[in-house]
Parts: C-alpha cells; structure tokens; sequence
C-alpha cells in the first residue's frame, strides 16, 4: 500500500495557515472592536481607516511575495534551477492573493478618505496594481500553457519585466505627481501611533507572516508535487 | 537520428538560435578557420551568418504567395532573385503552376514541398558553400519530391555545402555522410559511405549584402497591403470608440457656460481627441499573429538573428494611423466640444500623434514577449500593458494645455513639450525593457 499521508511539510503548511487565517480574523475583530477611533478632524473618514489594519499587513505580505518572484526569475534565468522556478510559482501565487487584498483595500479606504477610489499619481497604488497585474497574467499563463523550458523562459522574462516596471512606475507617477497635488494621508501635528493601533497592527503583521509562509510552503509542496506527476508520466510516455 | 522527443529538434533549434543556450556555444569558423562566437550560454547573441533553414512546422504564413516565400528566403540570405528565376527553381519541384497561390491553398504535402524549397534553395543558389538545417525534411513529401530532395542533398555536397539533418527516414539518412544518433540524452556517432554521383553544373545567382531586416519589412507591408486585416483590425476599435464619444457627447449640453458642472473640461476634451488613436495603438498587430502561424516567427527569428525583436516590435506597430485618427478624431469631436483656438490646436496635434507612435512600439513589444509563449492566445497580454496609461495621460495633460494657453518651447514641469518628451521617455523605457530582457 503506498504511504497516504502527508509529509510533514504539508502537515506544517496547513498548520500555519489555519493559524494565520484566525490571526487575520483575529487581527480584523481588534481592529474593529478594541483599537480606537482616530482623531476626526485629522481624518475624512476616521472610521475607515480600520481597513488599514489589513491593508498594510497585506502590502507586507505581498511585497515579499514580489521579492520571492522576482528572486526565483533571476535565480531560473541563471541556471534554470527548480528551485528557482519553484520560488517563482509561489510568488506569483502568492503575489497575486496579496497584492489583489492591497489593491482592493486600497480604494475602499481611497474612496473614503481622498473621495477617490484611485490616484494615478501614487507610486505605492500604482507600483502594487503592476505588480498585481503581472503576478495574474503569470499564474493565469502557467496554468493555460504547457509547461516546458521554453514557457518558463518566457515567463520568467514577464516576471523580470514586472520589476524593471518598478522604476519606470516611480519616474512615471512622479513625473506626473509634479502637476498634481499629492493627496495628504495626515493633516496636522506628528503624532506618533497609539499603543492600542500598534498592538493591533502588529498582530496583522505576524498573522499575515504566519499565513505567508504557510501558504508558501503549501504552494512550493503542491509544485514539487506537480512535477514530480510530471516526470513520471513522462517516464510512462516510452511504454510499458 | 533518435526516437521521439529524444531532442533532435531542440538540438536543430537550438544551433539556429530558436532555444537558448543552457550550456555550451555556438562557434562560426571563418574562411581562416578562426573560431566566432554566434550564441553562448551567457546571453551572446551575434547576427549569423547567412544560412538555409527548414523547420519541422513549416514556418510560412498562409497569406504569402508561393513565389514571394520562395524569393523572400533567398532574399534574406543575400541571394537576388527574380521571379523568373523563382519561376524555374519552382519548375524543378513541380511548383512552378502554384506560384502565384496563396500557402494557405496549399496541401500539407505541397506547403512541407515550398518549406524544403525555401531551406535549400538559398545553399543551392549561391556559389560559396553554406550551412543548412533541415528537420524531418522528408515528412509528408511524395516519391517525386523525395527523389528532388535526395538530388539537392547530393548537390550541396558536391559544391561543399555543409547539411544538417533531422531525420527518421532511412532513404534520408543513407545520404549522410556522419550521422549522430541521440539517445537517453547521448550522442553517438557513426561514419557513412555514400556514393558519390557527378551533378551538372549548376548556375548560380547573384550575391549581395544580406538585408535581413528590409526584407523582414517587405515581407510584412506586401502581406499587409494584399489583406490589410491589421489596418482595419486596429482602426475599427477607434473609429467605434470616436463614434461613441461623438454620440455621448451630442447629447450633452457642452457649452462653456455649464462647463463646470458637466465637468467637461480640456482634460476630458484631450483625452477623448487621443483615445481612438491609443486604441489603435494597443491592439495585438496582426503581424504576431502571422508570425504564430505555422512557427513562422521562428523561422524569422533565426535567420535575422537579435535584431529580430526590436526590429518586428517597431514594424508591426501602428505607425500610419495615429496621426489621421487623432485629426478625424479632432473634426468630429469639435462641433461637440467646448475648445479655445481651434488653428493652434490643429498646428500641433500632430506632436502627441507622433508619441502615440512610441506608446504603439511599446504595445508591440509586449504583445510581442507574451507571443514567445506556445499558447499566446490563451495569455491575458492585456494585464501588461497597463503601465502604458502614463504616457497617454501625459499626451492628454500636453495637449489640454495647449487647448488652454496655446503651444510653448519651454521645457519645464507641466509644459506641453516636457508633458510629451516624458510620455516618449517612458514608453521608450517600456519598449526597451520588452525588448531586452527576453533576448538577455
């Protein structure tokens, strides 16, 4: 009988993200209960900003989930290493899930506060919808193209594309910031956060660290998986 | 030779420079029998010399003409040819009655024919001897084309002629001299004694500098000119969108005096001028279309060597429309449209259409990265072409301003020349990054 369980790895994965998804719920439930109201005068919408309980955690999230693409791209371009593509698989994964929680929260806080739901102008927005954007046409494109070194090297080059848009995003939205007003976040005294806000946002921050890197593990299992399928199927392609 | 999958076609395209390289390089050795470096590991990739190329696809696009495949193959390796010329060369393949057919009416059998023809001809035509790649040259070739490619193989050779060879046939194979056989991943060689027959002489055509690039553009316009679907495909979306804009826009009270609370201001004036023409600019062009055809693009790809991407992301871009669609754009619109000096206005509106050109070179280089995938069709190539809102949007902010106090020359933050300068300057950027990074 072969062996059904679950390695370790998978066993872990799932333990660590059942335990950051109550941390998120968990971390949502403060956010909204025990942290306090912000300064109404400071704020257009003081109790939207709740959100951003959430928002920055998944910024985090998500910016390292870039950084694990952008490093499995250079490290597949290199020396077509499986842990390269490995890294690249998950962080397009993983990428899109964050950076489609960032750029979703994002203009639900925008539209409250600012009045608008986006800003052409802003780099973080702007830079994180990118970088949304090609982290869905990655994983879209993975899984409609048939897997081979060709298709990787391509998209790898679209991962690699993404981040050479970075700094192209940040002349762009600066160049036409210089004719629009930023939108100021803060009016009035430099305060600095309320214990209450940083416990909170800390909490955020730790849970969507655990749920990344369950996740991350989870999805790095699922692609060792997937390609190991592969191989023997190839193996059973010359005949019995 | 080798068994399915064992490689022999990545090893054909990976010499031609279809694959990059993993390991290992490619080394031309020049007539002093010194050794050049084509293609490396590294990223080097170095124009090759000319060589005759026969894909496993065909690598022809069904909308050429049997003839002008036959000449543009010779063409790009340097090699005049008239259509005369053609003419007989197709005679000897018992082509010459479909010259003027479109590909795409041949039979499978007679396109693989055209294919052969287009790989060997260009050795076959020129008096210094040449490097030719043939994969599976004899698949669904007939007893008669079979004997004609048996004759050239043997012709090539007497003349020096160097062959390369994929192959299952043993017909095919017994006119090898080496063959090499791949195996788990192994080569192995073997020596062949072939018989060595007395060809007649053979007269060659005229030499030149090989103008792979030219060719590629000649190529592209004759095709485009006999089925002008790019044309029409790119301006149907922006003359629908103009439409659209002009339907919305007569049914609504624009008059300066309710401008501020129909919020119909220069911006959204500009921005409605430009949109056909940047419409027109990121629609997939259909010369990548073509190129997908049958590996088409591949073949291309290795014959112009690098300069194939930058060179086809400039060809296949929108550059006739954007400036008469922004004028029919602005002739439609103006009626409708709340504007300030109509003569300044119309001076330089020519000035963002030009950009508009650069924001289409970037589109196609881009659409162009997403068609290196075997299944474009199924990516979502629209997700990337998002950051090309910015340079359109610095066209719209130069050209409301110039709606609004008129052109200057100054360069400074917020002038209409620095607004277009920076929208040229990223969709430079953007083209360039496309065009890079997947060649690197």
């Amino acid at each position: 009988m072969p062996d059904t369980n679950p390695p370790s790895s998978v066993r872990i994965g799932i333990g660590l993200t059942a335990l950051g998804i109550s941390g998120a719920v968990v971390t949502a439930l403060m956010g909204v209960y025990y942290a306090p109201v912000v300064d109404s005068t400071a704020f257009n919408a003081p109790e939207a900003y709740r959100i951003l309980y959430w928002h920055v955690p998944f910024a985090w999230s998500s910016f390292l989930a870039f950084c694990m693409l952008f490093i499995g791209a250079v490290a597949w371009y290199k020396d077509r290493s499986d842990w390269g593509w490995r890294w690249f698989s998950t962080g397009s994964d993983l990428g899109l899930l964050f950076g489609l929680g960032v750029i979703t929260s994002g203009p639900i806080w925008g539209s409250a506060e600012w009045g608008v739901p986006w800003d052409w102008g802003d780099l973080r927005l702007n830079t994180f919808a990118l970088l949304t954007g090609v982290a869905l046409f990655l994983v879209l494109s993975r899984r409609s193209q048939p897997d081979g070194q060709e298709t990787r090297d391509t998209l790898a080059a679209v991962g690699l594309f993404g981040f050479a848009l970075v700094p192209i995003t940040a002349l762009a939205t600066t160049w036409y910031q210089k004719r629009h007003p930023g939108i100021v976040l803060v009016s009035g005294e430099e305060t600095g956060l309320d214990p209450a806000i940083r416990t909170v946002l800390m909490m955020g921050f730790v849970s969507f660290l655990i749920l990344f890197v369950g996740l991350a593990i989870l999805s790095n299992e699922v692609i060792r998986m997937e390609d190991r399928l592969e191989q023997s199927k190839s193996e059973l392609d010359g005949g019995p | 030779m080798g068994e399915n999958g064992s490689g022999k076609t990545t090893l054909i395209e990976s010499l031609v420079g279809i694959i990059p390289l993993t390991k290992g390089q490619v080394e031309w050795f020049s007539e002093k029998d010194e050794p050049l470096i084509i293609r490396n590991h590294s990223g080097t990739r170095k124009k090759p010399h000319p060589f005759g190329l026969t894909l496993q696809s065909d690598g022809v696009c069904g909308e050429e003409k049997v003839t002008e495949r036959l000449i543009t193959a010779l063409n790009v390796s340097g090699i005049d040819c008239s259509q005369l010329e053609a003419k007989q060369i197709l005679e000897e393949w018992g082509m010459s009655h479909r010259g003027e057919d479109r590909v795409s009416q041949l039979s499978a059998g007679l396109r693989r024919r055209l294919a052969v023809i287009s790989g060997m001809a260009p050795a076959m035509m020129c008096e210094a001897p040449r490097l030719v790649f043939l994969d599976e040259p004899s698949e669904g070739l007939d007893s008669f084309s079979k004997g004609v490619l048996k004759k050239w193989i043997g012709e090539l050779s007497q003349y020096g002629n160097a062959i390369v060879m994929a192959s299952h046939d043993e017909e095919i194979i017994a006119c090898s001299s080496r063959i090499l056989t791949i195996e788990s991943g192994e080569i192995s060689e073997s020596k062949n004694n072939i018989e060595e027959e007395l060809y007649m002489e053979r007269q060659f055509l005229s030499e030149r500098e090989t103008k792979t690039i030219s060719s590629l553009f000649t190529w592209s316009y004759s095709i485009e000119r006999r089925n002008p679907v790019d044309t029409i495909g790119k301006a149907t979306p922006a003359i629908l969108a103009l439409l659209l804009s002009y339907s919305v826009l007569t049914g609504m009270d624009t008059s300066q005096a309710t401008l501020s609370n129909t919020n119909i201001g220069n911006h959204l004036t500009a921005a409605l001028i430009l949109t056909p023409a940047f419409i027109s600019a990121v629609i997939s062009p259909a010369m990548i279309r073509r190129l997908s055809e049958e590996e088409c693009g591949k073949w291309w790809s290795a014959v112009c060597g690098p300069q194939f991407r930058p060179a086809t992301s400039i060809i296949a871009s929108s550059m006739l429309l954007p400036l008469p669609l922004t004028y029919l754009s602005w002739f439609v619109l103006e009626g409708s449209l709340p504007v300030g000096s109509s003569e300044e206005i119309l001076r330089w509106l020519w000035l963002p259409s030009l950009v508009i050109i650069d924001i289409s070179c970037a589109a196609t280089a881009l659409h162009l990265l997403v068609s290196d995938l075997r299944r474009s069709g199924a990516a979502a190539s629209s997700l990337l072409l998002i950051v090309l809102i910015w340079p359109f949007m610095e066209l719209v902010d130069a050209l409301s301003v110039i709606m609004e106090v008129g052109m200057s020359s100054e360069i400074s933050i917020g002038s209409p020349l620095a607004s277009i300068i920076i929208a040229s300057i990223i969709s430079a950027m953007v083209w360039a990054v496309a065009v890079i990074i997947p060649d690197a």
